[in-house]
């Protein structure tokens, strides 16, 4: 016979079935948090911990967002964050290493857009530049058969 | 049933549930309360209040109680739990260690 699950397993089982509409926490206990948590996305953990309000999460989260900072930017990136920071002597928390990476990435990614933007501009003009133009200049006038047939046509029927 | 197998749980708001004390037994925090010799005021008059714990939690964990008996006997079904209660359900729960 399996043992009788505890009225806490089945109420962190819930949870974790429904952590999308999980948003504030309110007093909750860490060590359950501990294993609710884990199991939000990026989007789903920072609802969380905005709608807690007068709480810091931080103890339980901060090593999930260390978690997202390698999974989303790499491992190498992280170890030169960690060393970095034991360089400099300072400590930030990961969701806030996360969020400025986001940023400097997303500045990057824009600026690379423009310069494809640019680069392809000039190209268009480039190409413009050197296009057949269509020139709107009408033929010489047809003085000639004119001519021609004003002299012609008369002798052609005498 | 008698009075001395049964215990009056009471709500925040005030509200009284009788049930058996095997049933409330199942929480390890009642238990001791219950059960500690000479120590709680709860042992004597077979009452616990919990001033934290509304009664429509209170009641779902009465409920569990008599499932987790159920259960232990090998009636295996499920519990169901609505979802805008889990919080604080699970907040309670841990508090009584059930």
């Amino acid at each position: 016979m399996r043992k009788t699950p505890s009225l806490v397993d089945l109420c962190v089982r819930t949870v974790i079935d429904n952590v999308r509409y999980l948003g504030d926490v309110g007093e909750t206990d860490s060590h359950l948090l501990e294993r609710i948590l884990p199991h939000c996305t990026v989007d789903q953990l920072l609802h969380v911990e905005t709608s807690t309000k007068g709480r810091d999460l931080s103890s339980v989260t901060d090593k999930l967002w260390k978690n997202f900072y390698e999974l989303q930017f790499g491992r190498e990136s992280m170890k030169i964050v960690i060393e970095r920071m034991k360089l400099k002597k300072v400590s930030f928390r990961w969701r806030q290493l996360y969020e400025a990476k986001l940023k400097d990435v997303q500045e990057a990614e824009n600026k690379a857009i423009d310069r494809l933007k640019q680069l392809y501009k000039k190209e268009d003009a480039r190409k413009q530049s050197r296009q057949v133009q269509l020139c709107t200049k009408v033929p010489p006038s047809s003085k000639r058969s004119f001519l021609l047939v004003t002299f012609f046509v008369p002798l052609m029927l005498v | 049933m008698k009075k001395e197998d049964t215990v009056k749980l009471i709500s925040a708001e005030g509200m009284e549930f009788v049930i058996d004390k095997e049933a409330a037994m199942v929480s390890q925090t009642i238990r001791n309360m219950l059960t500690s010799p000479g120590g709680f005021a709860e042992a004597e008059h077979g009452e616990v209040t919990f001033p934290e714990i509304s009664a429509v939690i209170l009641e779902k964990i009465c409920q569990y109680f008599y499932w987790s008996l159920q259960y232990s006997r090998g009636k295996e079904t499920e519990f169901h739990i609505e979802p805008e209660l889990t919080l604080e359900l699970m907040m309670a729960a841990n508090y009584l260690h059930t």
